[in-house]
């Protein structure tokens, strides 16, 4: 077990004792290392201007993978055995640009250029990953521009995929491959400093244990929670133990009966791949999570351990038929994930237990799903309502339905009445009209700053309405 | 010929930027002692203190010093114009989150750890919040501001059509990507002080008073700001005041940047209005008489309110002729954070009053709004005075208007519109489209605020040194001021080096703002190089027994008979020739006067214009909106560098549609603002941006003595975007019964938009 950090950056291996663990990524670098390319600009991961590259080498494929993300709700810790790529590593001085930031240049992409260290993050990232020019939206959906416009990022964007690799990125690539292939095998790290600690231990055992004996530490994922708790409310965390060196718990794989088993570690950018041959319809809902740096660190299982009434994640597993799996050193057990959500933040989770993976139960030929967010802005903004809608149409009748809703309750929450409205019911008009009526049953929403209590009723009406619609305009065509 | 200005030029800084080597001001080295500066901020609105227990904030581990109103040797005051605007609270909390006292301490994280541990007793007071509110209570800054013509009562009875609304429009806050920072360094000559700051003269004068000492002994610099947008005019002082006045107290550098939630608590934003009006109109939509009130939040102090609720004024006719009528501007006070300049200065608010306006005329006449629009524009012969008695000389809109309809196919678009809206039958879908003009007025209203200095020292190397009292903030000022120099001297623009804004080299500034910057730097800086060029001419000719004049061109100087040297040979002579090679530039804009008290005069140099198209769909499910497309057509007179103002332009409109759209101030009861953090408060994201943004250029030199024929443009396209607001409210028309245009209010967010529609189905039952 290792109780130094270790992490590549500016091309040298570094070896890091004495910062404390709830330092940021971003403090560290700005404050302790003087790299202050990497803005600060939110301090809340909704801004990207903090966005660098976490590089991983794969032994197997030969290669380091890269993933952008926020440096300011990122833990210094959590970069042990990383390479931690910044603006500052893209090029060598002002005459030897990096095909990003050249094009950045060219198209006028900067005004004020507070965000751009950001953007050049996010579009090396793209070009780093080979990604088509369409994609540019998404890769700096998490990334602000008050100047600009993005117009002219956007066009580079597009510039900078077609641009081939850069020699001299390629050669501090090599370097890191280097010190990568020199790292003894990863045994953990516990990270002590001052009375304050983090724990990352490689073994799901040793994770139970280290929950059991420390009541009081605070378990860590992704931090795209703990982070705002960090930076925002000025809370101390002298205990943290952090999931996210054990294997068994980001690991994403189908079961031979065909369910999904997400790690409880396993980042919404991790699942997808699989995930999406279960739901290929909830593309919208996985795009618009969040950004793609906040995708790659935030965990599936925080997401629902936060049991956040305007959680994205909870209504979708909900409508799925989604089991929670808890661990803990005296045992596993399985728990319906609407069992799991007992009150605002509170769920079923023992104080010795871990959420160590979500079940999602194989899907039904034809079974409709359809998650829909409602949101102030399309990218990067939290639900004012999540609507998601399950269910089948079997001899004129629904059958399997459910619909669950996130914004509309204290918790996310199926929607009982209306699901047994709808269950086994005719397929028609009527029964449609009597679902509408019972979701006054089901919900009675707030106001707040996201929206008012009757726009997240109408709204959510509106769409089972046309959602109705459409299975009765379905159900009679197969009847014709 | 021109060889550097007109011409497209990269921002000096691009570079920079892209490798983060850039430096703001929370990136320069620090001495190892430096302080952290944090403020303790109210957590109640308006209520008296009773009493502020400190003594856990000084007890608080690295907490080196903690000051209060008391503290304050000199005036405790940040008001830039009436001195209203405590620095710290003063027995009295004005608004919710205000500044009760700071704590300097050894790191950051401490002091602002430090700053959670008072305990304060107060007792509430009564708080007025919102316009209605204060409106209804009589509460205002000041009196009025009334624009009165004609009979308005008679024009509008007479009229054969009358149509009366209310309008609300929010406010906006910067959102600049970096938050406002400070940093004061002591020295045994005075003190230095880097700022993100507008307005550094300003600053010097605020930390002079505040500190009982003389504005000699203060300096102030910025090289660059990350973004401003008004928010850096006024906003920044306070931090440098307190920073300022902690280093003064410990002798120790100190370092003060506001993290970005109470950034957000503690600045102020763009006023948000209620506009009532009533209007008179004939069949064909001509407009004959107006009745107006737009009343602002202006917050608890005065900041810069009265200039801008004057501007709105300046531009709630837009570009639009009206025979009669009586519109008046209430400032109201809150108990709010006191709002500021934001990019329009209150133009916008104005504009979005004229907008509303004739659409509104055009749904009771059932015609096309931009025939109406057309109809209804300002002339050059009987209807080219404003209500303020200023004549319109420069109106380009009577032809710029027809060629973005041509250009953007706007009629044709139009009509498919409103058909497939007619024939939606199920789909939630809806479009709507709209072309809206600008006519904005450019010039400070506050007349002498419209001077300006610069300074250009020529070395003996014959490398020039550039500086003027103008800040960059993003707008590409500093560039666009170089070329002018560099044309000027006749030298390369990488011949003339760019340095940072500082009140000891360029005494007395303006704030750069009002989209001034380039019309007022760009004219000092060219009266400078142009006193050079004269010297180095006289000298030379002497010299060389040269008869007639000198050219200066491409790093040579050449006569008309073809003999030429390089640039450097000649200065390194004249100053062996004991010339001076250093110059002051000043430049006062002519022509201008205003009388605020008889509202009355020529408050504008000249007009910027544009006007834009915009497609929208909408959801009707969820309310949720787009922009398709937008076409641009914008007056920048002869461009000094047309990608930059292009850059101006489409940054501008994005703004302007974050405004009006997604951008959303929701406030407490009693006033504290909820939104106070980009998880809540949505500013676009490249997603929003249009699919299609078309953005050209209209070829039109300024008709007054501008530098070289260019025209200002750092505001003026952000109410382009009024023409997405008015398409949004089109697409929502299409539930509306004939004759009706929905009172959309702004921003039209989702549930803005869902609200209206619900209201325009019962009207149209
Ligand atoms: C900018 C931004 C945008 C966001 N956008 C969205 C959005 O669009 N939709 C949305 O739903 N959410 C959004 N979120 C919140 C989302 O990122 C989190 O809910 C995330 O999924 C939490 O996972 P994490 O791994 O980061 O949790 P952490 O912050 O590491 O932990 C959060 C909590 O979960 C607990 N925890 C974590 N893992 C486990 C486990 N395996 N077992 C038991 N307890 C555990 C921790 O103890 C802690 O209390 C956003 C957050 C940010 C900062
Ligand atoms: S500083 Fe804004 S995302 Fe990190
Ligand atoms: S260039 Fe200023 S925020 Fe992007």
């Amino acid at each position: 077990m290792s109780t130094v950090l270790e992490f590549f950056l500016g091309g040298e291996p570094q070896r890091v004792e004495g910062v404390e663990p709830t330092t940021t990524l971003l403090d560290y670098l700005r404050d302790d290392r003087a790299l202050t390319g990497t803005k600060e600009g939110c301090n809340e991961g909704d801004c990207g201007a903090c966005t660098v590259l976490l590089g991983q080498y794969d032994p197997l494929g030969e290669a380091v993978t890269y993933r952008a993300v926020n440096a300011c709700i990122t833990l210094l810790p959590a970069v042990h055995r990383f390479w931690v790529v910044t603006v500052e590593d893209l090029s060598n001085g002002l005459d030897s640009l990096h095909p990003v930031q050249e094009a950045m240049v060219r198209r006028h992409g900067s005004q004020c250029g507070f965000c751009t260290p950001g953007f050049v993050m996010s579009l090396a990232a793209m070009h780093l990953d080979n990604a088509p020019a369409d994609q540019a939206e998404s890769y700096i959906a998490g990334n602000l521009c008050r100047c600009t416009g993005y117009g002219p990022i956007l066009e580079a964007a597009k510039d900078s995929v077609a641009a081939p690799k850069d020699p001299a990125f390629a050669a501090k690539e090599h370097q890191a491959v280097a010190w990568f292939r020199s790292l003894s095998i990863d045994t953990g790290l516990f990270y002590d400093v001052a009375q304050a600690t983090y724990d990352a231990p490689v073994g799901l055992k040793a994770l139970l244990q280290a929950r059991k004996d420390n009541p009081e530490a605070v378990l860590v994922a992704g931090t795209t929670e703990l982070g705002l708790w960090l930076n925002k409310d000025l809370q101390d965390f002298p205990k943290l133990i952090s999931t996210t060196r054990v294997p068994e718990m980001t690991a994403v794989a189908f079961q031979p009966d065909g369910t999904l088993v997400i790690g409880g570690g396993a980042t919404y950018e991790q699942a997808w791949p699989l995930l999406r041959q279960v739901i290929p319809e909830g593309q919208d809902w996985f795009e618009r999570f969040a950004s793609k740096q906040i995708r790659q660190q935030a965990t599936i299982g925080g997401n629902i351990v936060n049991a956040s009434p305007i959680g994205d994640g909870p209504p979708v597993f909900l409508a799925l038929n989604a089991s929670v799996e808890l661990a803990s050193v005296s045992g596993t057990r399985v728990l319906p994930l609407s069992e799991f959500f007992v009150g605002y933040k509170t769920t079923a989770l023992a104080a010795d237990e871990i959420l160590t993976a979500i079940h999602v139960p194989p899907r039904e030929n034809d079974q409709l799903f359809a998650a829909l967010k409602v949101s102030k802005r399309k990218d990067q903004d939290i639900s004012a309502v999540m609507a998601v809608f399950s269910w089948r149409l079997s001899e004129g009748c629904f059958r399997d339905v459910r619909i669950a809703f996130g914004g509309m309750s204290a918790t996310p929450m199926l929607a009982a009445f209306t699901n047994a409205v709808l269950e086994g019911a005719p397929v028609t008009e009527e029964t449609a009209q009597q679902a509408l009526a019972s979701l006054d049953d089901d919900f009675s929403p707030i106001d707040d700053l996201r929206a008012t209590a009757w726009y997240r009723m109408t709204v959510s009406q509106n769409l089972l309405q046309q959602a109705l619609a459409e299975a009765v305009e379905t159900a009679a065509e197969a009847a014709a | 010929m021109t060889h550097v200005v007109h011409r497209p030029h990269p921002h000096d800084s691009g570079p920079l930027h892209v490798t983060g080597t850039a430096p703001y001001v929370d990136d320069l080295p620090t001495p190892a002692n430096a302080l952290h500066a944090c403020f303790g901020l109210a957590p109640v609105g308006h209520a008296t203190i009773d009493t502020l227990d400190l003594s856990a904030v000084w007890a608080a581990p690295g907490v080196v010093d903690v000051v209060t109103a008391a503290d304050i040797p000199g005036e405790n005051n940040a008001g830039p114009v009436i001195h209203d605007e405590p620095l710290l609270a003063d027995g009295t909390i004005l608004f919710p989150g205000q500044a009760l006292f700071c704590v300097f301490a050894e790191t950051r994280l401490a002091a602002r750890k430090a700053a959670r541990l008072f305990t304060l007793e107060s007792t509430e007071l009564p708080a007025l919040t919102t316009v209605d509110e204060a409106v209804e209570a009589h509460s205002f800054l000041h009196g009025p501001l009334v624009f009165e013509r004609g009979d308005v009562s008679k024009a509008i009875e007479d009229a054969d059509y009358s149509s009366s609304s209310r309008l609300y429009i929010g406010g906006q806050e910067h959102f600049y990507l970096e938050g406002q920072g400070s940093l004061a360094l002591p020295s045994a000559d005075g003190l230095h002080i880097i700022s993100s700051t507008q307005h550094p003269s300003e600053i010097q004068d605020l930390v002079a008073e505040a500190l009982n000492i003389s504005a000699a002994e203060v300096t102030v610099e910025v090289r660059r700001m990350g973004g401003a947008f008004g928010g850096k005019e006024t906003q920044a002082a306070p931090l440098s005041i307190i920073a300022a006045l902690g280093a003064n107290r410990t002798g120790r550098a100190v370092r003060f940047r506001l993290d970005r939630d109470d950034d957000f608590v503690l600045t102020g934003k763009r006023h948000d209005f209620r506009a009532d009006i009533r209007v008179g109109f004939d069949a064909s939509g001509l407009i004959k008489g107006v009745d107006g009130i737009l009343a602002s939040r202006c917050g608890y102090g005065h900041d810069l309110s009265r200039a801008i609720n004057d501007r709105a004024m300046f531009h709630a006719d837009n570009a639009y002729f009206y025979p009669a009528l009586e519109l008046t501007s209430l400032r109201a006070k809150t108990h709010t954070v006191s709002n500021t300049a934001f990019r329009g200065f209150g133009g916008p608010q104005g504009m979005m009053l004229a907008e509303r306006l004739v659409d509104k005329v055009a749904a009771a006449v059932h015609r096309d709004p931009l025939d109406v629009r057309l109809a209804n524009l300002y002339n050059e012969t009987d209807r080219s005075v404003t209500p303020y008695g200023m004549t319109i000389e420069d109106n380009v809109l009577p032809q710029l208007m027809p060629q973005l309809a041509e250009t953007s196919d706007y009629r044709a678009r139009r009509a498919a519109i409103i058909d497939a809206n007619a024939s939606a039958g199920r789909s939630p879908v809806r479009r709507g489209i709209a072309l809206t003009p600008v006519r904005f007025g450019i010039s400070f209203t506050t007349s002498f605020l419209n001077q300006a200095g610069a300074l250009i020292n020529i070395y003996k190397d014959g490398s020039i040194l550039l500086n003027h009292g103008g800040t960059e903030m993003g707008q590409g000022l500093f560039v666009k001021v170089a070329q002018v120099a560099a044309e000027v001297l006749g030298v390369g623009l990488d011949d003339v080096k760019i340095s940072s804004t500082r009140t000891d080299k360029v005494p007395n500034t303006s704030a750069t703002a009002a989209s001034s910057g380039s019309d007022l730097n760009g004219w000092a800086a060219k009266l400078a190089a142009l006193e050079l060029r004269n010297r180095l001419t006289a000298f030379w000719c002497a010299e060389q027994g040269i008869d007639g004049g000198l050219t200066f061109a491409q790093g040579r100087v050449s006569t008309e008979d073809g003999q030429s040297w390089p640039f450097a040979e000649v200065v390194r002579a004249a100053y062996m020739g004991r010339v001076s090679l250093s110059a002051t530039g000043y430049y006062r804009t002519p022509k201008i006067d205003w009388d605020a008290k008889t509202g009355q005069g020529r408050p504008f140099l000249y007009f910027a214009y544009g006007a834009a198209v915009s497609e929208v769909e909408i959801d009707t499910l969820t309310g949720a909106n787009r922009v398709i497309r937008a076409d641009i057509l914008h007056d920048v007179g002869r461009s000094l560098n047309p990608d930059i103002d292009h850059g101006q332009i489409e940054g501008g409109f994005v703004q302007g549609m974050g405004w009006l759209t997604m951008e959303e101030l929701v406030y407490s009861a009693r006033g504290d603002v909820l939104t106070h953090a980009p998880s809540t408060y949505k500013i676009p994201c490249a997603s929003d941006r249009p699919d299609v943004l078309n953005i050209d250029l209209f070829d039109n030199a300024n008709a007054e003595d501008t530098i070289f024929k260019s025209k200002a443009v750092g505001e003026p396209p952000l109410m382009l975007a009024i023409s997405v607001h008015s398409a949004l409210a089109h697409a929502v028309s299409s539930f509306s019964p004939r004759g009706r245009w929905p009172d959309l209010d702004a921003p039209a967010t989702a549930e803005e938009i869902l609200r209206t529609i619900a209201t325009e189905r019962t009207q149209a039952l």
